[in-house]
């Protein structure tokens, strides 16, 4: 049976790719294609950039009321589709239903607080500012957004950006990850039936050469961008000699500090999500378990117990708790990190390299793997994972764990699992990465906050979704008058 | 069959709803226009409206950030004896519809517990297992 080769959504309109070459898109739990994607090219860009801005004028004009109602329409259309989108998701994503339904339900709440621009996207003003003198600040949108979006989320990420750009009165261009791109096609198709004029929102699939043309593209505003913090890096230097606006997010080394007076009963099952859920694909997603003093006497066993029971199989069927990783390279790439870990001499106590699911031998999966013994020197603490692997590292006292935190590189999030409240205030205000929990595992700002880490987990200065959104998608014209 | 997943214990509600309510309509349409048939067909309306109520909880309330595993909950322990509706004597009919109302209030009480971290989801359940146990008892003399 032929697959299906999915197509370019530019002016309203499903549109064939100029792309001269295709790939493949598989199914993680069976390793079976189920689509071609066109790897797409500059003259693709160039048309929906082309669409995009003559949709700009008009669309700018729409007052901000009515294109929130767009958005009520199209949360209205979601819901509709919820399931339908979630299963699409898993079966080119690999991870269980349950995480899939979580991650749209994600992706609505951001339509949800996006809607809310009468108020988000308000500017101020002051009379008299010298005598007669009136100034205020009205914030306007720009023109032509785009995002280019991760593998590991490919429902929600899109929507950090999406609905904030385009009801503040800009048109946007979508990149999926080539990997994944079948989410976002059917998420387009239900946006084409809520009748967005055309060019407002506008699809396009590809890799390396869709990502360069729009970083060089003068027709283009702005980019979002997640995925690794090297390509992070190149986006943001992209975006900084064509002198566009960027918020360029990137990869993770987080800690789950542990203390002694944790209640474990409590917070294991969190932390066994942190570090399993989808799989470990996650940026806050847990990487390193650092127990604090004679906290590891109690959680190193326990934890590891915990993992042995996990469930993987297709994310499809309910009774699966971890499902696979997103491609046979990638696992390489996990394994491989695995075997430095042994080189470098981590103890294993848990090795997820044999594991096999019944039926479904073509899949990528890798069950849960844990290292005690980890060094932070070792390249299990240092480099980035992004699979279901634990480095466990123990510290002597906060202190010593804080630095830990503090000392990755990366800043994304960090964890603190404790029942004291000042050893969490302390944890809070000391540690670098953005996002914090305290006995939460998954320290992820829901719609109405913001997201995005420091250090090499993020490059540019305004963060996705939140308050903050709203003005990444504007530009605070000041106006000052004095009428005679 | 375990049920370890947030939406393993929603699907599974939203399922027994809708079996029950099936038996229940058909029980109903058995007893035809009597005190009983009416009961039967009310369980039926309701059990419709469950597994409305229980597949909106699993669309609306999943929270990425709290995905724990469930432990403890097998679908077997909650699942009534199947036995079909045509199979059954008259005398059996009420015990079997009771029978199944009692094994939903238990389902929904030992779920409920299981996902108290959910508290919205957890009322859902606490509110199904509550019209549950009105249909056992109404069921306990169907006839007043």
């Amino acid at each position: 049976m032929s697959l299906i080769i999915l197509r370019n959504y530019i002016d309203g309109a499903w549109v064939a790719s100029k792309a001269s070459s295709l790939a493949d898109v598989r199914c993680p739990a069976t390793g079976e294609g189920i689509a071609r994607v066109p790897l797409g090219n500059r003259d693709d860009v160039d048309r929906a950039v082309a669409a995009a801005r003559a949709a700009f004028p008009e669309w700018r004009a729409t007052p901000p009321l009515s294109r929130a109602r767009y958005l009520f329409r199209l949360r209205d259309a979601f819901e509709t589709h919820f399931e339908d989108i979630a299963r699409t998701l898993v079966r080119e994503q690999g991870k269980t239903l349950d995480e899939s339904r979580g991650e749209v339900r994600r992706m609505i709440e951001n339509v949800e607080h996006a809607t809310g621009v009468t108020t988000m996207m308000t500017g101020y003003g002051l009379e008299d500012i010298a005598q007669g003198v009136d100034c205020s600040a009205e914030p306007q949108p720009v023109g032509v957004f785009a995002a280019i979006a991760p593998y590991n989320f490919p429902a929600m990420v899109p929507w950090w950006f999406l609905p904030y750009a385009i009801v503040c009165g800009n048109t946007f261009i979508l990149k999926p990850s080539e990997q994944v791109p079948m989410t976002q096609t059917r998420v387009f198709e239900i946006m084409d039936d809520v009748g967005l004029p055309e060019g407002v929102v506008n699809l396009v699939h590809g890799s390396r050469d869709v990502v360069t043309a729009m970083l060089e593209h003068p027709g283009i505003a702005g980019i979002s961008f997640v995925g690794s913090t090297p390509t992070a890096r190149v986006i943001y230097e992209g975006c900084g000699r064509t002198g566009k606006r960027v918020q360029a997010l990137g990869g993770a080394k987080n800690c789950l500090v542990v203390m002694p007076d944790a209640d474990l009963a409590a917070g294991l099952p969190s932390m066994i999500t942190s570090f399993f859920g989808c799989a470990g694909q996650r940026c806050l997603s847990g990487s390193i378990l650092v127990p604090v003093g004679e906290a590891a006497d109690r959680l190193v066993g326990a934890f590891t117990q915990a993992a042995r029971r996990l469930r993987l199989g297709d994310g499809l069927a309910e009774t699966t708790t971890m499902g696979p990783l997103v491609s046979a390279a990638h696992r390489e790439r996990v394994r491989g990190f695995i075997a430095k870990g042994l080189a470098e001499g981590a103890e294993l106590l848990l090795d997820g390299r044999d594991c096999r699911v019944e039926g479904l031998e073509g899949g990528y999966f890798l069950g849960p793997t844990i290292f005690d013994r980890v060094t932070p020197e070792m390249s299990i603490a240092r480099e980035e994972i992004f699979g279901p692997v634990v480095s466990i590292v123990r510290a002597a006292d906060l202190d010593a764990a804080i630095e830990l935190v503090n000392s990755r590189g990366f800043a994304n999030a960090a964890c603190l699992y404790t029942g004291s409240g000042a050893a969490a205030r302390d944890f809070k205000y000391r540690v670098t990465p953005s996002m914090v929990g305290i006995n939460i595992g998954i320290a992820a700002p829901m719609a109405f906050f913001p997201f995005g880490g420091a250090g090499h987990s993020m490059f540019g200065d305004t963060k996705g979704h939140g308050r903050e959104i709203f003005r990444f998608y504007t530009d605070t014209k000041v106006v000052i008058s004095r009428w005679f | 069959m375990p049920l370890e997943t947030f939406g393993a214990v929603l699907s599974f509600a939203a399922e027994l709803e809708s079996g029950d309510g099936d038996f229940y309509r058909s029980a109903a349409a058995r007893a035809g226009d009597t005190p009983l048939g009416r009961c039967l067909a009310d369980c039926a309306e309701d059990c419709a409206r469950g597994a409305r109520l229980a597949l909106r909880a699993r669309q609306e309330h999943v929270t990425e950030m709290i995905l724990e595993p469930i432990q403890g909950l097998r679908r077997e322990a909650f699942q009534p004896r199947a036995r079909a509706l045509a199979d059954l004597a008259p005398e059996e009919l009420v015990p079997a519809a009771r029978e199944r109302a009692a094994s939903a209030e238990r389902f929904y009480a030992s779920s409920g517990e299981a996902l108290k971290a959910l508290p919205e989801v957890a009322r859902v359940l606490r509110s199904l297992g509550k019209k549950r146990r009105t249909h056992r008892e109404a069921l306990e003399n169907p006839m007043s």
